[in-house]
This record gives structure tokens, sequence and C-alpha cells, in this order.
């Protein structure tokens, strides 16, 4: 698994919904590794054009040449450069064909240039036969929000490794829009990992409808990811939220309104006061029994209710 | 050759045991012994036996022995412990128990003798009250021993030094194998040796009487007539069945030398049957049909060629079978004791009411009652064809049956039938079967020539994760394709080639089959395939199918592709024998063409493919065809062509994937090359497709640019021709 990847990852686990003080910041992270970002090579010191075009030229050549260390070397000069001629350099190597070994070097070091004309050579490798550097490709994809890339990674969810399908599912969560849905309900379906919390994060509220419509017999264990991604989205509208909250009251179901308290529990002091008051309200009223909490999967005796 | 009578080399023994010498007399009376040729005369004198009609056997937990008469019913069960099947012979039942070599009572089932109580049962004969039992021990001296039963009990027993075969009784002898290849004749009333006939051309593990009939051998068998004992130095023809490769190697006759099986032991369960008849040609194979049991298999199989005449499956094992003129007695593990004609049908089935481990089955003449009037109908009938009987028996969910099964796939393949190949596919792309089974069909699907609207369907599938479907067996119908010259196959192999589902060892026969079937236009994919793969390490599981690719570049001269080739010689991260295959595939690129193959037309043109639709109601199409496609897409493609033309670089073509759902709704769209991607999919995103039946597909469609058609060529070629 890629750096890049393995970091988005991390922070996913993190930010899951049974840790209250995570959540709300999944929007923040769910974008792009900061290793990804251009800002991460802000920090190396310009050089004077001359001096650039000579290193740009050095490693041009030396990846050109047929030695490992040679190529390890010039990826890594040009990664620092930063330029499109570099990415472009990375790019052509890759296009010409390298050791799997050095692939992911390349890849590295394309998505460490962070440039958008690297998305065709990483569409390339998309095919390649190893599984590990298909999902370093999709990974790169998600990470450089090539926008271009979402069939790409369509294809990718349906992808015999599920490492690739993981990678695809995560890189979707950037580079995806609401057409990715459907392909990522099913891949949902079939446990493909990250799926839920990218429906989450790509979800409108026009889709909470037929969000719930998944939660069998009021019992939302199995949509919670989505919801939570849904809640923890900044872009998405307060009204939907509330619309989220909403929804989950009518449910009434023991699965809903624990899911209702950890919302609250996470926003005591934090978030919305309006999502807080909702959240309160609703509690409220389920305890009250104004809507009578429904047992999911307890057998009624004697025919009654 | 004979050797003279009283030549005996157990006497010791025997008066040591002091079980078979004469009894002490105040008048001594020398024994006299017959003359040999009376022994001969008498020996080979045919001598039919009366015998009942029984089943005996083990029956699993709790571990019984039962017997029942064929015309009444259950005769006794007594428990046991049996370490070997049982063996009926005349009046008894003779096995290896916990105690010992037991004689049981036929009729009532209590013990008569124990013949030993070291040794192992090696086999055993009779005739009225009489029965003989060899048995051999794990020690050096004696390694063997034939004792004599009769109605009391061991009226006497031989051991010897060497080895004890099968025993057989004939009228007042007793005829023994012993040492490989001797055959020596044995006095009923006493035991001692009336003759010895050494066998130096053959082995003689087994002496057998049927209808009388005297018979010797191992290997085949070997009437034992007058001539036969007089003269044993001569070189003997034994009779045999035609003998063949068959599942599990079973052989014709059982080493007649080792003991008998445990009934738990899978010999019972992995056998070949026959039964010597005799007609005025000289010996030959009852009914002319051997039966090859394997477990829950039945195979006919015609004595004299290499055919099978038919087969049956059953529900459970096989553990005993009888043969009889024109019939079969067999009994399954489940208890069911059936009676089969020549054709596989059933004509009588009994229930015997308990599970079996191991039965012997000796029918004498006895027949039921309306398969001896002939006035029996079949109650279970076997497939009608051959052809459905072999696909029955391949294609039966049973692990254990691997070899047995794979067995039945190599005869089915030499069927010719379009269906067979259906059939083919079908087992070579199962996911759960045994390794021969599916090798076998594989093999076998490569070299089909009929069934090509099979061979394209299975082709249009893909895997999918998400829709929990299977990768075709793209290898062996890649194979077949090319075989077959389905010009049509050419865009489907492309698509396997590109997609990761398909097994690396399948891309050998990919690329081959593209190469064989000419196919230009999989050029610019191959090159992909090449150009991305070529610096993988030597040891890599890619490696064949990096240089069949390579091939196949040079053998459709993709000039398009020579830069590809030319970069792959001079980069020396590639391992230096795929830069050689490289410089092949230049050197095969510039070579003159060879009689334009590749450029044959199609046998079969895609826009022929009509799919067999079923009659139903639903007025939606099956599937998206090509031609589907390409009406859909038809309205886009001015502006599609734009798209090729403004990539630049050289790009002539692309390669539109797309994923569209039952609804025909566009899923997915993946474009190549690449630089493709952003102008195309908005474009082809705006197609109309018609709902289908079928539900999700993945389609390959190849756009053009206006350079790349043949018309614009052509045009350019006719405007040449006019300026000159």
């Amino acid at each position: 698994m890629s750096r890049y990847l393995g970091h988005a990852l991390t922070i996913l686990v993190a930010s899951s919904c049974a840790v209250g003080t995570a959540w709300a910041q999944l929007p923040a992270v769910a974008v792009a590794p900061a290793a990804a970002t251009p800002a991460a090579h802000t920090s190396n010191a310009p050089k004077p054009d001359a001096a650039r075009a000579q290193v740009l030229r050095t490693a041009q050549e030396r990846l050109a040449t047929g030695d490992d260390p040679a190529v390890r070397a010039a990826l890594a000069t040009l990664s620092e450069l930063g330029s499109d001629a570099a990415a472009d350099s990375v790019s052509a190597r890759l296009h010409r064909g390298l050791p799997p070994q050095l692939i992911e070097p390349a890849i590295d070091a394309l998505v460490l240039l962070n440039r958008p004309s690297a998305a065709p050579a990483l569409l390339e490798l998309t095919q390649y036969r190893r599984a590990p550097i298909r999902a370093s490709a999709v990974a790169a994809l998600g990470a450089l929000h090539a926008r271009t890339a979402q069939s790409a990674l369509l294809y990718a969810l349906d992808d015999p490794s599920s490492e690739v399908r993981a990678a695809a599912a995560l890189a979707l969560m950037t580079v995806g829009n609401a057409r990715a849905l459907p392909a990522l309900w099913a891949a949902a379906d079939r446990g493909v990992e990250h799926a839920l919390q990218t429906i989450g994060s790509l979800a409108t509220p026009a889709d909470l409808k037929s969000i719930l419509a998944r939660a069998r017999e009021a019992d939302i264990t199995p949509i919670k990811p989505v919801l939570q991604g849904m809640m923890g989205r900044k872009s998405f509208a307060t009204s939907g939220k509330l619309a989220v909250i909403h929804a989950l009251e009518k449910l009434g179901s023991a699965s809903a309104r624990a899911c209702l308290v950890e919302w609250l529990d996470a926003w005591k002091t934090e978030g919305d006061p309006a999502l807080r008051k909702a959240l309160f309200d609703a509690i409220k009223r389920l305890d009250a029994g104004h809507a009578p909490i429904k047992l999911e999967s307890v057998p009624t005796k004697g025919g009654k209710p | 050759m004979s050797a003279p009578l009283g030549r005996f080399p157990f006497c010791a023994c025997l008066l040591a045991l002091g079980c078979a010498a004469p009894s002490f007399r105040p008048q001594f009376k020398p024994p006299v012994a017959p003359a040999q040729p009376v022994v001969l005369s008498e020996l080979t004198r045919p001598k039919p036996r009366d015998e009942r009609p029984v089943v005996v056997g083990v029956t699993t937990d709790p571990m019984r022995l039962c017997a029942w008469d064929l015309s009444a019913g259950l005769l006794w069960e007594r428990p046991v412990s049996a370490k070997s099947a049982p063996l009926v012979v005349a009046d008894a039942v003779v096995m290896q128990e916990a105690e010992g070599v037991v004689v049981r009572d036929l009729t009532s089932g209590e013990v008569r003798a124990v013949v030993d109580d070291k040794g192992s049962l090696v086999g055993a004969d009779g005739q009225g009250h009489s029965v003989v039992v060899s048995v051999a021990y794990d020690t050096q001296n004696p390694r063997g021993a034939v004792a004599y039963v009769d109605g009391s009990g061991v009226r006497w027993k031989q051991p010897l030094n060497l080895p004890v075969g099968v025993p057989a009784i004939s009228g007042e002898y007793v005829v023994v194998p012993w040492a490989t290849q001797r055959l020596s004749v044995l006095a009923a009333s006493d035991g001692r040796e009336l003759g010895r006939y050494h066998y130096k051309d053959t082995v003689v593990a087994h002496a057998l009487v049927d209808r009388g009939r005297l018979y010797a051998g191992q290997l085949g068998l070997l009437r034992v007539t007058e001539t036969t004992l007089e003269h044993p130095e001569a070189k003997q023809s034994l009779y045999t069945p035609r003998k063949r490769e068959l599942p599990g190697q079973p052989p014709l006759l059982r080493d007649g030398y080792l003991p008998i099986a445990d009934p738990d032991n899978a010999y019972h369960r992995l056998q070949v049957s026959w039964r010597i008849g005799h007609s005025e040609a000289g010996p030959s194979t009852e009914n002319d049909m051997l039966w090859l049991r394997f477990y829950r298999l039945l195979f006919a199989l015609s004595a004299t060629d290499d055919q099978i005449r038919w087969v049956r499956t059953f529900d459970h094992d096989l553990v005993g079978t009888a043969i009889q003129p024109g019939a079969l007695f067999v009994v399954d593990s489940g208890g069911t004791l059936r009676l089969l004609d020549m054709g596989g049908a059933t004509l009588f089935s009994r229930d015997l009411g308990r599970t079996l481990r191991v039965v012997d089955v000796r029918p004498g003449a006895w027949l039921p009652p309306m398969a001896a009037q002939g006035t029996s109908s079949a109650t279970e009938l076997p497939p009608p064809t051959l052809r459905q009987q072999l696909n029955a028996a391949a294609a039966l969910d049973d692990d254990r049956l691997g070899a047995g099964r794979a067995y039945a796939v190599e005869h089915l393949a030499a069927f010719s039938e379009p269906d067979v190949t259906a059939n083919l596919i079908a087992l070579c792309a199962a996911r759960k079967i045994p390794q021969p089974v599916q090798s076998a069909a594989c093999a076998h699907l490569a070299e089909r020539s009929s069934g090509a609207p099979d061979v394209v369907q299975a082709l249009r599938q893909r895997a999918s994760f998400l829709d929990d479907t299977p990768a075709p067996s793209v290898g062996p119908l890649a194979q077949a394709a090319a075989k077959m010259q389905l010009k049509q196959a050419g865009p489907l192999l492309v698509s396997h080639a590109e997609d990761p589902s398909t097994p690396a060892r399948d891309l050998v026969a990919l690329f081959t089959a593209l190469e064989q079937l000419g196919q230009r236009s999989a050029a610019a994919s191959i090159e992909r395939f090449v150009r991305l793969h070529h610096a993988e390490p030597e040891s890599s599981e890619l490696g064949p199918a990096l240089a069949a690719a390579l091939h196949a570049l040079g053998a459709l001269h993709a000039r398009a592709q020579r830069a590809t080739l030319e970069d792959i010689t001079t980069d020396t991260l590639t391992p230096p024998s795929t830069r050689e295959q490289a410089r092949a595939a230049l050197a095969l690129l510039d070579a003159p063409a060879a009689v334009a193959k590749a450029d044959a037309p199609p046998s079969k043109p895609e826009e022929d493919e009509v799919e067999a639709d079923e009659t139903q109601t639903d007025p939606r199409p099956y599937s998206l065809t090509a031609d589907v496609v390409r009406k859909a897409l038809a309205p886009l493609h001015a502006e599609l062509s734009k798209c090729v033309q403004a990539a630049g670089g050289g790009v002539r073509s692309g390669r539109v994937s797309l994923v569209v759902d039952g609804q025909g709704r566009v899923e997915g769209i993946f474009v190549l090359p690449a630089t493709l991607q952003a102008c195309v999919e908005p474009i082809v995103r705006n197609a109309k497709f018609p709902a289908t039946r079928l539900g999700r597909q993945r389609l390959t469609h190849i756009l053009h640019g206006p350079s790349a058609t043949r018309a614009s060529l052509r045009a350019s070629r006719a405007l040449a021709k006019k300026k000159k």
C-alpha cells in the first residue's frame, strides 16, 4: 500500500464514528493527504532558473539510464524540483516502461509533483498486471484529484484484487461525484473496504431516502458509515443534516437512537448549535415515548405488536 | 514341465502338524495315488456348481456381517470385527476377522472353523461342503499356507516357505498357485501333492473355476487343460480383455499373493470387473464387456476395443458387482441391489435395508423372476445418449471422482458435436472442480473445431467481482477461437488481454491467438502490454506472455509499434532475453509478409452474428451486441473521430470500454489511450443504449480517427493514381 493511501486510511480509521471527537474533522482530512499538496514543496528553496534547468537535464539523463540507483536518484531529484517538465519527464519514463521495483518510486514522485498532466501515465498503470502497482496508481489518481479518472476508478472498484478495490473506493472520495454512487453501493454490498465512507462523502440530501431504505427493519448499523460521512461533511448543508436527524428520529430504532446519542456526545461542546439542539430534542422525544423505540429483530408474542 | 507324482515338499510339515496324515491302523495299506493321466483328465473336466444365490456384506456402524438370499431375503446378521472383505465360497463365508481367518456357515452365520489366527486371508474357493483357504504370513518361514475345511472343521493344513496364491477346488483336487510361477495339484482328501507344474513364461497367482472350467493366471487367464498342464514350459497365451489406461489404474485381476483388503479400503470401490467366458473360439469376456467401478461411477467398457459403451452415475458408491450372462448385479453402499441390462438400465432393484462397506455377490444362476422370463421393464434409465451420459459423469459433483470424471471428459471430447464444446466450456470454467477434470476439459476445449457461437459467447463473459461472475477460461477459448479462425473473437480477446482478472498463464494463448487470427487492430493493445511490462524480471510469471506478445507484434507486421520494439532493444533495464525477443520481433516485422493470411476475409463477420433468442414475452433484447453498440454510437461518430484526430502524437484509433447497466445507463467509460479520455467520455455519456435482460455489461468499442479509415485510405490512393 502506498504511503498516501496509508496516510488517508489512518485518518479514516481514526475518524470512525465511534470516536466522537474526531469524526467531525472527517471532511477536512478526506480530501487529500498533505504529502500530495503543493504546499509540501514550498519549503524547498527556489533554485535559479539556469541551475534548475541543469538539474532537470541531469536528472532526465539519469532517468534514461539503465541503472537502478541512478533512476531512483533522478526520481527523487525531479520530485524535489517540482515543475511541469519534471512531471512530464517522470510520466514519459513511466510510459516507456520501468521495472516493477522502480514503478512505485516513480508514482510517488508524480504524487509529490502533483501535476494533472501525470494522470494519463497513471491511468495506464491501472492496467498493470501486478496488483500493488495498480493499487498505487489508483491511489495516486485520487491523491492528484484527477477528475478524469472517475471511470477508471469505477473500473478499479471491480478489480480482482481487494487492495485495488479499497484504493479505488478511497480515491473516489476525492475525485468521485454522484454518478459513482450506484457502483459504490454495489461495491459496498460486496464488502469493498471504504465504499460506505465514500458514499457518505459523495451523497447529497436527495440520496437520503434511498440510503435509509437500506436500513432493514430500521437497523441503521449497516449504513452508519454513510450517515457519519454525510454528517461530517462541511459541504453537506445543515438542512440536510437536520433531515438526517429527523429521519433517524422517525425510524425510532435502538440503533438510530444510539447513533443520535453518539453524535450529541461528540458535539457537546463544539459543532453547529442548531444541530446540537435538533439532536437533543430528537433524543428527548424518543425517550418521552412520542416516537416509541422500535426494537429490531425482536419477535412478537401471541400476535401482539 | 510336469513333475513326478509324490515329490511333495510339504510332507515334513504335514506330519509335524498331524492334521492330514492317515490314521494309524493295525493293517497298513499304502495310500494309492491316482495316475497322472487320471488326475489331468479329472481336473480338466468341467464340473458345474450348484450355488445358492446370495449377497454377503459388511455393514457400516454398527459393523455386522449380513447374508441375504436373493430369492428369500435376509438370512442372518452377526456382529463381527471384519478385517477383510467377505468371500462367499460353497456353503460358507470366509473372512479375516479379529480372531483370525474365519469360516462361517452360509446358512446360519455360525463359525465353522478358525483356520488361522496369525495369517492374513489371501483367497478361498469352495464346492459343496468343502472350502479351501490360502493364508499369507508376515514371517519368512512359513510365508503361506493352504487349509482345507469340510463341513465339520479343518481337515488339513499345508504351510509353505514360499507365498501362496488364490486356490481353487476342482472335483477331488485342490489347485494351488505358489511362488509366482508354480501350480500344484493336491488331493482334497489329505493334501498330498499329486502334481506340480512350473510356468516359466508367465505369472500364476490365481486359480479359479468358472462354470466348471478351471483357469489360472494373473496378467491374464489360461484355461487349464491337459495340454497346458503337460507343457507348462511352452509359451502360454493368456486371455485378457483389451488392456487400456484406466483412472486409478485398477488391475484386471487383483494381485493373488496379497491379502484381501480391509472392508473400507478404496480398492473395493475402484475396480475393474470382468468374467471369463467360453466360446468355441476359446476363452472370451462374458457379454464382451468389462465394468469399471469408480466410487459412484460405473463405466461399461468394450472388451475388445478402447471404447465406452455406457456410463451410469449413482447416488452411492458401488461396493460389489457380479456378472451374469446378459446382466450385471451391482450393490451400492446405500444398500440397494440392482440388476442392470447391457444398456445400463435397471431391470430390478431391491433395498437390502443396510448401509454397506463391502459385499460379495454370488448370484449363481439366479435371475429375478421377471428378468428370467424376459418381461421386466427398466425402472431407471441412463441418459439416452453416450454423450449425455459422459457429460453427466464428468459434471458429477464429487471431488473423489477426479480421475473418473477426467476419464469421462476424455471420451466426451471425442464427440465433434457443438454441444460438446459447450459442455467443455462449462467444465473448463467451473470454479470448484478437481484439477484433473478441469485440465482435461481445457485441453480438449483448446482443440475444438465446432461450437463457434459457444466460444464467442463464453468470451463475452467478463470476470466481475461486483457481479460475482468468474473469468472465462480465456486461454483454451483463445486457442479454440484461433483454430476455428473466429475473427469476431479478436476484440473480445483484446479486452481480456487488458483485464487484470485474466490469469498470466492464459495470456500466452491469448496473444498467440491474436497473432494467428491476424488481428492487426489488436497491435496497439499488445504494444501497451509490452511497453508496460517489458522490464519485468526474467523470473516473472509474465515472461512467457511477453515473449508471445513480442512475437505477435512482429508477426502482425505492426509497423506503428516499431518505436516501442526498438526502445526495448536498447533499454538496459530490460532483461537481455526480452531484448533479444524484441530484436527477433523487429526482424519478423521487417520480413516480407507471407501469403496475407491476416488480411483474409473473416470466416464469419461479426455483423453476421445472430443471437439465438429464446421464445419469451419480454421485449427487451437479451444483451447489447456489437451491432447495437455501433448503432448507439453512430450519431456520435463524427465527434468521436475529431477526438482521435485532435489527440495527435500518432494516435489513429482508441479503445472505449464501457460499463452499461441493465437499464442502458452508462456507468463507466474507460478510454485508451488515456489522452482521449477527457474528450471521449462526455460524448459517449450521451449515447442511448436500450435496456437489456442480461443486466450490467462490459463492452468494448474501437474508435477510428478520420485518417485511419479504410475509406479515406482508398480515397487517397485513388487520388494519388489520378495525379500520376
